[in-house]
Formats: C-alpha cells, structure tokens, sequence
C-alpha cells in the first residue's frame, strides 16, 4: 500500500508542505529521526545571503540514525547484501555486522588523531568497507569526502586540497569486469602533493602485498582487529546542520565545487524521498545501482535505506560482466522488489539480446525507478515491458547532487505516468519556470528555466570554504530562488518535462560534467591553442563529449595527437571525461569581441547544422560551412 | 563627466586612453567569477592579456571609474560594412545595480551613432537574467531568429 493513495492526498500534503513547512517539516523529523535534542526553530532562512538552516538547535547523528537505533528491533535484519564483482563472491552483512563493523573503524579514527568535523577523503571501490568508512566518520562527526574511483590522482589531489583533509581511505585495488584496477598507486601519486594528510588507512581487497609508508599508512583490518581499541564508540552529538559530508562535481584545473550537506536536513530529506517515492515496505528489499561514489549512491544507497531500516544490495562490478544478464541475475538472487538505475544503464541493456534478460526470474520487481537524466520514450517503454513486465510502475526521478534527493517524480499509485516526464514536486519543492526575461511563464508547455521558490531540507548549504561562489551560482539569477540551470516546461495537467541543461554543463552517462573542465585539461597541451567542448547525441550514454580543437601554428594533425589529447583529459579528470569525437578546426565561432558561439558548435556536433539559421550577421559564413564539413559522427 | 551612483558614490565614464590600459587589466585580474559568462573574461592570463588588446586595437573602449580604479568597461565592435556594432560590457560585482552599467552603455551608444551605425548587437547567456533586465531597460530586444537553449542575441535598433 502507498504512503500517499491518491492524487488528493498528494495534492493536499504538497500544499501544506509550502504554505505551512514548519509544521509539515516538524512531523516528517519526528516521524523520519531520532533526536538528541529537538530543534528551536524548523527554518531560518535568509535568500539574500542564501543562508539556510533547517532544524537549527537539534541534536542528532546520521550513523545512530542508520545503526543503533534498529538494533533493538533489526539486529539480525539484513542491511546490505553484498555481490563482487566475480559471480560466486557474496556477503550478507546484518544491522548488527555493520554496526560492530563501523563502530570498531570509528575507533581506529579516533586513535589515528581524528576529530569533529576533520575532513577525511574516502577513495574505495564498491566494498562494504566504503558505507563502513562513511559511517564511521559520521558517527564521530568527522566529515567525509568520497571520491568516485574512476576520478584520476590529480582530482583526487584537487579534492584533498580544496577541502583539506587529514586521512585517506582507500583500497589496494578493485576489480571491475574481470580488471584489476591499481587505486592505491594513484593515491600514492596523489599523496606526493598532499601534506595535509596524516594517516591512511589501505583495506585490502585485491590481495596486493604493498610496502605501506609506515610514517603514516596502515592496513585497515589489521587496525580493526586490534583489540585494545574499544567496541562502542559514542556517536558525537551534532547540530543539524553540522557537515554530514562534502561532494565535489567534476573538476581538474579548476578548483572543485564541493557540495556540502547536514546531519539533519539531508539526513531527514534522504530518509523520506527513499520511503515514499519508492514506496518502500520494511520486508522489502532495495537496489540502487548508482556508484557511492556519486551522490545518488550516498542518498539511495547508503543514508536513505538506512536510516529506513531497510535492506539493501551493494554490487562491485559491471552490468556486462560476465554477460549482460549481470543485473538480472543479481535482482534474481536477492529477490529485490524495488530497483533503481540509470537510463545510460537500461539503453546498454536494452541493445543487447533479450535472452540475457529472459534467463532470470525477476518477477520478484515491483517497481523500477530511474534518474540522473530523463528516459527517452522508447527506452522507458523497453523498460516498463520487458523489465517491469508492464506491471511495475516506472518511476522517473529528477534531482540533482545540490538537491540532496529526488526534487520531482511520480509517487507509485498517485496518478498515472507520462514516458519522459518526471511528474509532479515531491514535498516541499515550490518550482517556477522562468521565460527569457525572467519572468513566469505563463503558457502551459512554455519553456524556460526551473528554479524553485523555497528551501527545503535536503538542499546543499554551501560550496566548502566559498560560500560567495555557492551565492553566485545557485542564488544569484533570480534573487531569492534556487536556480536549476535545468531547462523545463510543464504541461496543461502540470507534469514537468525536462529539456536539459542551459549552461556549460553536459550529462554523460547521468554524471554533469562542466565543459569547461574538459577544455582547461585540453589547452594544459602544448600543441593545443584553443578547444571547446560541447555534448553531442550518444546512444547508450545520452551525451558524448564532442571537442572542438584548434592546434598551434604548424603542429600536423594526427590521429596520435587526439589519442594524446583524449588520454590527457583521462589523467587529467578521469576515465569518465574520456573524450567521444574530436574535431579539428581552423578557428573557433567567435564574434568579434571573442565570445565563441556555443550554440553554433553544439548544433553541428548533434549533426543539426541545417537548424543554425541565419547567423552572418555575427560570424563570417566560411567559418562555419567548413566545421560543418568536418563535423565527425559518433560510431554507434 | 562627474556622475553619482545609486549609493551616492562618484563615478566617471570616460574614453579608453592607452595609458588606462593597465588600469583596465588590473580590473579583468580581479574580476570574480572568470569564464562563467560565455567563457569571458578569459580565466588564462596569457589569454585574458591577448583578449583586452584585441579589444582596444579593433573596437571603442569606454570605461567607468571610481576611486582611482577602472570598475567597468564596454567595449564596442564596429563592423562598417554590415553598419553594426558589437557590444560587450563588464562591471566589477561589487558596484554591480548601481546606476554604472546604463551610463557606460548610454556613452557606448553616444559613440555608435558618432560612428553613424544602424544597429548594435549583443549575444548573452539566456540565463543571465540581471544583464538581460538591463539590455532590456536600455531598449535592446530579442532576436528570435538566433537563439539557443543556452545563448540569446539581443537588438538595439538606432535611428539614424
């Protein structure tokens, strides 16, 4: 049965959720936490300065949250069941295995010199040891940093400065499809330009024998299995809006944008999106696929179901490995009733053959949940048919990492779902599209910028140590709202339909990546004049990266070079910015003062150079007859 | 010409002379945030210093003063053949809504119709509301026939 039954009750709740938060938001952190000590006032906010304070005066801790206070009850409940990345490797891991298992990393924190609000940076592959470390730092309200594994050293050393952390985590290696991938070498890399760090701490995972620095690296199970250090560490009591954790989006040479969110208003936002929108039994068993290493897997897959009390599934490997029945299998195994991916993941399987799919008994799904872009028609319907056997209710979520959790979708039951539109507000989202000139819109299907009106609890606080940067970004366009960068309409029935994003800012494979990373980590090349990146269609990742580049004078162009070019941008960023198509240009589109015309490049990479009209009063028409000449289509 | 801001700060709007060019640099080093409108001001130093120059060798510069420093510039870009001109302005966030921007580009247009031009043009971030609002007041309108879901081109039409 729902949380909410009907298109009445959400419409009611949604209401009260704005023209009254106080009292609505009051309810769900009673309903959703525990608490030390009960809040003084629900909400202070002031837009101007985007000062935001949920819960100011309440004493809580996330890890008590997600551990100790299901023990009495849950202890032998099972919180994550665990696949590696090779089929037979399993673990089940109890509320009481993880509580032990936390509190024992808590303490080998403590002893190892860290503190409140320290910032700890976790770099780990998706082993159980990586929620554990999460948790620990949580728990003695040390501030943690994950940093996703396909990140390459140096933003791995961008991170570890911006936010100054004392202790690494990380692994040995990972495995993933079959790999090994060597991460403790890149921390090692990373390390030589990190003096702030003064421990870390290596968990073995691929059985590496490695001469650990013994100045200031230990081996994490040898640390946790020391006896003399204590089994119950107490959880530090923090204010609600105490850092929970820092989130950095994508960025080499610039300096990172660090997300940063709370004990209190994420932790409650986290615990409520993931009941109600996926409608969440307590005998339920729950997959979010997403990476821990990006915030839908610190919502959906760590802090959500948790704090819920509920089972969840954590897998290290990839859906092809071995074969592209991997998933299937998985929710087979687990009988997972609840599942949550992303559309780059369900267009990859929906390519391959249909037996992959057929093989397993997944009749255990009850609905399938998707987010991190919106899902073309056709890749929904695939979804909903072959997936959900046309019973499960798809749930198309929108949201970004600044939102902390889902900021639009369908609520199982509610109402019915349209292919390609997440829905409605979840509570407590005020949203306004915005016209050109900043203005409502006022047409249903009118498009323009999403922003939205009033604070709620999941909202990011800051960027970590450049608040004026978090106020420009976010706060600065329309004074008083929160501005999305996402383009939207909204129909005649008031569904919202998104358009993508109207900024530098691309989705490759649901993760933004800003443009203008992948251009600084471009002209770091020598032979590199000019360059300028813009998405383009892709069809599995739903955008590639298209690089526009103009070489200094007399370097020959090469095939070489643009493998040169696109393995800089990898070890610069990551194996995620890994470049899809570059071109060669002459010049730029550029008028006369210099602005390059990006919409001008964005159309001839996406193969829609006839929509450019008429563009010669500001370019000189040759420019662009020749790049679109050029253009170079992606490989399918 | 003495002028005041809306906080009643004196300022000035003058010609671009080469002797201010070093004033004008000081002001694009300190600008925050660079690159975040359509890449501009260009964050590589090398690459900002080649920008301002082109800018001062191929157009008309005019610049805003207060207290001893350049705290906004426009920059006009004549093309004789197509009768326009392209414009480009930038103010410093703090004097930011403070009356500077409309009297720098009044001066601006002032200097186009000495150029005799027919019109001036100007493309912008569609989301960067505050400048459209100002465009806007001084009379630029919208070109529906180029726009893009990240980018605008704006119109001001002079009599001649």
């Amino acid at each position: 049965m729902a949380d909410i039954k009907n298109m009445e009750e959400y419409e009611r709740l949604h209401r009260q959720s704005l023209e009254d938060p106080d009292t609505f938001w009051a309810e769900q952190a009673k309903k959703y936490l525990s608490w030390d000590k009960a809040w003084d006032v629900v909400l202070r906010y002031n837009a101007d300065e985007a000062k935001i304070e949920w819960f100011g005066g309440g004493v809580l801790n996330a890890a008590y949250n997600c551990l100790d206070r299901h023990l009495e009850k849950h202890k032998n409940k099972v919180a994550y069941y665990w696949e590696g990345d090779a089929p037979h490797e399993t673990k089940v891991l109890t509320y009481s295995d993880l509580y032990d298992k936390v509190n024992k990393l808590a303490a080998v924190l403590k002893a190892k010199g860290i503190r409140k609000g320290d910032r700890v940076v976790i770099y780990m592959p998706m082993i159980i040891e990586l929620p554990v470390a999460m948790l620990a730092c949580a728990r003695i309200g040390a501030v943690h940093t994950v940093v996703f594994v396909g990140f390459s050293a140096k933003a791995l050393v961008n991170r570890i400065w911006d936010c100054g952390a004392k202790m690494v985590i990380t692994v040995d290696g990972g495995y993933r499809a079959g790999r090994i991938i060597p991460l403790k070498k890149n921390v090692d890399d990373a390390l030589k330009h990190c003096p702030s760090v003064e421990s870390v701490i290596v968990f073995s995972r691929i059985g590496l024998k490695l001469d650990l620095d013994g100045s200031r690296e230990i081996w994490g199970h040898e640390a946790m299995s020391d006896k003399s250090l204590p089994s119950f560490v107490p959880p530090e009591p923090m204010n609600a809006e105490d850092p929970l954790f820092i989130l950095y989006t994508s960025a080499s040479t610039r300096r990172p944008k660090g997300i940063v969110h709370t004990h209190g208003g994420y932790l409650l936002y986290a615990a409520m999106t993931t009941r109600v929108v996926f409608d969440l039994q307590d005998n339920e068993t729950f997959w979010c696929t997403a990476n821990i290493g990006w915030i839908s897997g610190h919502t959906y897959s760590v802090y959500g179901p948790l704090v819920n009390g509920l089972t969840g599934v954590l897998f290290e490997g990839a859906p092809c490995y071995p074969d592209y029945g991997r998933y299937w299998e998985i929710v087979a195994k687990y009988k997972v009733n609840k599942f949550y991916t992303a559309p780059t993941v369900i267009r990859m399987l929906a390519k391959e053959d249909i037996r992959y799919l057929k093989e397993h008994d997944i009749s255990s799904l009850k609905l399938l949940g998707t987010g991190g872009e919106p899902l073309e028609p056709e890749t929904w319907q695939w979804y909903h048919r072959h997936v959900g056997r046309e019973q499960c209710p798809v749930i198309d979520t929108y949201w970004q990492i600044e939102t902390g959790g889902h900021i639009f979708t369908p609520l199982p039951g509610v109402a019915p779902v349209r292919p390609g539109s997440c829905s409605f507000p979840f509570f407590g989202i005020d949203p306004v599209i915005l016209d050109d000139t900043g203005e409502e819109a006022k047409y249903p299907n009118q498009e323009g910028v999403l922003c939205i009106r009033k604070p709620w609890p999941g909202m990011a606080r800051t960027i970590y140590g450049d608040h004026e940067r978090f106020t420009e970004s976010y706060f600065s366009q329309i004074p008083g709202m929160y501005f999305t960068a996402d383009g939207a309409t909204r129909d005649e029935d008031g569904y919202y339909w998104l358009t993508g994003r109207i900024d530098d800012v691309i989705n490759v494979s649901g993760h933004s990546i800003a443009t203008a990373d992948i251009e600084s980590a471009l002209v770091l090349h020598e032979q590199v004049a000019e360059a300028a990146v813009v998405g383009c269609p892709h069809p599995i990742k739903g955008q590639g990266i298209y690089a526009f580049i103009t070489l200094s004078k007399d370097v020959p162009r090469s095939d070489d070079l643009k493998k040169e070019l696109t393995e800089l941008v990898r070890t610069e960023i990551g194996p995620i910015t890994t470049i899809d198509i570059i071109q060669w240009a002459d010049v730029l589109p550029k008028t006369r003062s210099g602005k390059i015309i990006r919409h001008i490049l964005d159309k001839i990479a996406s193969g829609k150079a006839n929509e450019l009209g008429d563009t010669s009063a500001i370019i000189e028409p040759a420019v662009i007859e020749k790049l679109i000449k050029e253009h170079v289509l992606i490989e399918n | 010409m003495s002028l005041t801001d809306k906080k009643g700060y004196p300022f000035e709007v003058k010609n671009c002379r080469p002797e201010d060019y070093s004033f004008l640099e000081e002001m694009y080093d300190a600008f925050s945030p660079k690159g975040e409108f359509q890449g501009m001001p260009p964050r590589d130093k090398h690459a900002r210093t080649k920008w301002i120059q082109s800018l001062i060798e191929i157009g008309k510069n005019f610049l805003a003063w207060q207290d001893g420093r350049v705290v906004g510039h426009v920059a006009i870009l004549p093309d004789f053949d197509k009768a326009n001109a392209e414009y480009l302005i930038f103010l410093i966030q703090t004097v930011r809504g403070r009356g500077i921007g409309k009297e720098l580009t009044l001066k601006a247009i002032e200097g186009i119709r000495n150029l005799g031009l027919s019109s001036v043009w100007l493309t912008v971030d569609a989301y960067n509301f505050k400048a459209t609002r100002l465009y806007r007041k001084i009379g630029f309108e919208f070109l529906e026939e180029y726009s893009s879901a990240s980018e605008r081109m704006m119109v001001l039409k002079l009599e001649t």
